[in-house]
This record gives C-alpha cells, structure tokens and sequence, in this order.
C-alpha cells in the first residue's frame, strides 16, 4: 500500500475530502445557476466570526460556525424578501460585517494557542476523529436532503415566480437552500480554508457547465471534477509538501481548463 | 376540488394595489366566465403586468378581494390548476444549464404528471427537442417550452405575460394557434398584451386597463376609439377599424 494510505491522518483526510468534493458542488450548482455565487463568499466570511467566537467561548469550531452561518443566512434571506435594499448590499454589508467581526473577536481571544490560518486556508490533515464524524454526518444529512428535495429546489432556480404559482413554497424552500449552502461551508473549513470554500462549490460546477448539457448531466460532471479535484489535490499536496485547500482549488481550476477546451472542441465537431 | 363545476374562473371585487403610496390598481372589479379567453390590454405602466401578479398571488391586493377558482389566490390546491408563462420566458437565464425536458417537468413527477408531460411536449409539438439544452434554442421554440411547462400542470386556467413579445410573425401566428387548441379544451386563457391587434383577432372578450378598468367588453374586438384614446391618448383605435364587427 502506498504511504499516503497507510497514515491514519491521510486516510481521514480522503474520507473528510470525499465528503466534501460531493456535497459542495451538489448544493453549489443551485448557488451558481441562481447566481448566488458571492453567497458562498459571504457565508464563508461570516463563518469566520463562527471560529473566532468559538475561540473565545471554548466551544467547537465547526458547529459554532454553522450556527453562526445558519443565523446570518435567514438573516440575508429575510432582508432580501423585504426588497428594501439591493441584494448586493445585503450580500456586502453581511461579507464586510462577518470580516469584521471575525477580526475583532479574533483580536480579543488573542494568545488561545489556535492556528488560525488553518481555518483561514484549511489544513485537511489536522482534521481530528470527531470533526471527520461531524463532518460526514452534517454531509450526509444535507446531501440526502438536497436529493429529497432536488426537483423543488430545481423549479425555484429555474424561476421562482413559475414555482410559487404552481403552488411550491418558494419561501421556505429558499430558506432551506440558504441553510444547506450553510451548513456546506461549515464542513468545507477544514478542507479548503474559509477563504476557499466558495470556490469548491462554484468552479467544479463552472467547468461542467462548459459542457451545455442538462441540469442533472451537469451536476454529475461537476461531482467528477469536484472528487477528482479533492484526491488530486491531497496526493499533490502530500508528495510535494504544498498547502492541501490551496492544491485542491488549483486542481479544480485545471479542471476547468481543461473542460472549457474539450466543451469548445465538441462544439466544433458538432457544427 | 371540483374545478369543472365552477362558472366563474375568477371574480376580483374592489381590487386596490397600493405601492409606495401611489394607487397601481384603483378600486375596480370584474368577472371572468370558466372557459373565457380575456386580453387584458394597456399602456405600459397601467398595471397590466401587476393584475397578473394579483391573480397568480404573487402579490396580495391593498384593499379588495380575488378569488380564482372558487378559492384564495394563496391556497395551494387552488394553484395547484394555475399555469403561468411570463415574459420572454421569464428570469430563466440562457446559460441556464437544463434540457427541455427537464424545463417542461419542472418539479413534477408521478404517473399522472408523466401523462400530462407528454401531452403537453406532444401537443407543442416540441417532443424532438426533449434531450436538447435550452441554450440551444430559437426564441420560438422556448415560448412553446414555457407554454408546454404551464400545460404540462394540466392548468384550469393559464395566465401568459406578453407570450410573443421579440418573436417573429410566423412564431407568432404558431403561438396565437397552440393558444387558440388549448382554450378549445375548456382551459381558460388570460394573456397580458400592449398589441391591440392581438387581442381584438385572438381573445375573446378584453380588460381594458389604465391604473383603473377602462372597460371590459365581452367582444374584444368591439373595443372601441373612445376607450383606445383613453387607453394611450392616440388615436390607435384606427388599428382596430377592420376588426370592428
């Protein structure tokens, strides 16, 4: 067996890795088509107030952080509903406040003996038992949730006025999308950092789309260059000594590459 | 719920909306028969657009009432025998990356559905484009998508917001003729237009609306100078001389 299975510390890292490479782009692709993709940014940035309160409070990173997220995402839901400010200011003032916040509490609970840049740029290798545990039930539970309710969440993104005529609760269900974007970034912190998590659930998704195929074609596309991405980008990072979250964002961005050159060479083909 | 039972589609009674002060919808009531085909024609920014959003309940009235249906514009059963085509297909982005199928079921699904989906890509005439991506379609083609993912509900009543708005003549006549088979099964038709032609020849009667109810003729096309002049201070009602009956 090579060394990179054989370290328990690795074997996590790809259980953990795997998780994420499959919920990220599966709730990402409802983020992109609706063009929420700064959502994702905005979440990621509040999450770090999330890490920084839990610091000061003693309490676990990972569920702090989804509480905080859940919050400010009903909060981004429920001003966007009222209509009374752009959603980009919306989006601005929580990305800026949730920055802000972060700093400050990260400055309060100075001298906690906390790496904090491996929450800023996500270290998969330090993640411990229990948060692989966490992390893989919360993925679970919002995978199987997003399948349950994927033909609803697809009728919002295709027009949301269509949808709450037809009868679909269009309320609720974007509620339920927002806190499913939450609960992704929540779990990807340890993988690609806070400062990364928008990017596993939006470019895996950008390259599939290369390929103007279907809804359902597209996200199982953008699993496969989200999963490929994650392992490459652990083995990559391992062999050669490189920051893991950095690595695998970079393999996605190769993904992509890549993808937009086969999509353009199949167009040509066609016509 | 037994819709087939119901003569009035729709019956609005003192409808008022109000949007930053200003009255959008002025105190007006109407009656729409099961089975009608109503134009509701206006200038633009005489609410035409904002009565649609009332009778689908994507908003709710000021003051007044609306039932659709026998029930509330909110209930869910009552929706459930709504179909709705908005504008230029809606908020639906051209990199939308979705088939037509998937556009034409939407959320639907069960054996039922799955008739009424085939039905409607049958009688769109769109079966043959089932597997192919929206963004690959002519403007036509995804007015008749829309229209097939609001029949596909197997409405009672279709509600359509400038449906051939950017469409060429040709698409055009093929829309106004899948409108015309469809309101020939029983399903009543209530299409928002600025073209007075269109709905003197399609409709069969019209509301006329300028922040208030101009008139609402029983024969669209009797419409007449008077209330056109009103309508959009012109004299436009000479577009409509050769329709006069």
């Amino acid at each position: 067996m090579p060394a990179i299975f054989a370290l328990e510390f690795m074997q996590r890292a790809f259980a953990v890795g795997l998780v994420v490479g499959i919920v990220a782009p599966t709730i990402g692709i409802f983020f992109v088509v609706r063009r929420y993709s700064s959502m994702a940014d905005t979440l990621a940035h509040v999450s770090l107030a999330g890490i920084a309160a839990s610091l000061l409070a003693g309490t676990a990173a990972i569920p702090t952080a989804l509480v905080v997220a859940v919050c400010s995402v009903l909060g981004i839901e429920h001003l966007r509903e009222k209509k009374t400010l752009l959603p980009d200011t919306i989006v601005s003032l929580f990305l800026f406040g949730g920055l802000a916040t972060g700093i400050v509490l990260l400055g309060l609970s100075h001298g906690k003996n906390v790496n904090i840049v491996n929450y800023l740029f996500g270290n998969i290798v330090t993640v411990t038992p229990q948060d692989a545990w966490l992390i893989t039930i919360l993925g679970v539970i919002a995978f199987v949730l997003t399948l349950v309710l994927w033909r609803h969440l697809f009728a919002i993104s295709l027009d949301e006025d269509v949808a709450a005529a037809g009868g679909l609760h269009v309320r609720l269900l974007n509620r339920v999308l927002a806190v499913l974007g939450a609960a992704t970034i929540a779990i990807s912190m340890n993988v690609v950092g806070v400062l990364l998590i928008g990017a596993l659930m939006v470019i895996p998704v950008l390259g599939a789309m290369q390929f103007r195929v279907g809804f359902r074609r597209t996200w199982e596309l953008s699993l496969i260059i989200s999963v490929l991405s994650v392992v490459l980008g652990l083995v990559a990072s391992f062999y050669l000594d490189l920051a893991s979250g950095g690595t695998i964002v970079l393999c996605a961005i190769g993904f992509f590459i890549v993808s937009t050159f086969l999509a353009g060479g199949m167009t040509k083909r066609q016509l | 719920m037994p819709v087939a039972k119901i003569s009035a589609a729709i019956t609005a009674s003192h409808l008022t909306f109000t949007r930053n002060g200003e009255d959008v919808l002025h105190d007006f009531s109407f009656t729409i028969a099961a089975g009608d085909y109503v134009g509701v024609i206006g200038p633009n920014g005489g609410g035409k657009t904002t009565l649609l959003r009332l009778l689908l309940g994507l908003l709710q009235p000021t003051n007044g009432s609306i039932t659709l249906l026998g029930g509330k514009t909110t209930e869910t059963q009552v929706r459930r025998h709504v179909g709705y085509v908005p504008q230029r297909g809606g908020s639906l982005d051209a990199q939308f990356p979705a088939t037509v199928e998937e556009v034409v079921r939407s959320w639907r699904h069960g054996a039922e559905a799955e008739r009424h989906i085939a039905e409607a890509m049958h009688d769109m005439g769109i079966e043959k484009l089932a597997a192919r991506p929206m963004s690959r379609l002519s403007g036509g083609e995804r007015q008749k998508v829309m229209l097939a993912r609001a029949m596909a509900g197997n409405p009672s009543i279709l509600f359509l917001d400038e449906p051939v708005d950017g469409l060429d003549p040709a698409s055009r006549d093929a829309f106004y003729a899948l409108l015309r088979t469809i309101n020939a099964k029983g399903v009543t038709i209530i299409f928002v237009s600025h073209d007075v032609h269109a709905i003197a020849q399609e409709a069969s009667s019209a509301i006329c609306l300028k922040h208030q109810l101009v008139c609402h003729s029983k024969k669209a096309c009797h419409i007449d100078g008077e209330e056109l002049r009103d309508l959009f201070h012109s004299d436009r009602h000479a577009l409509l001389d050769h329709h006069d009956t």
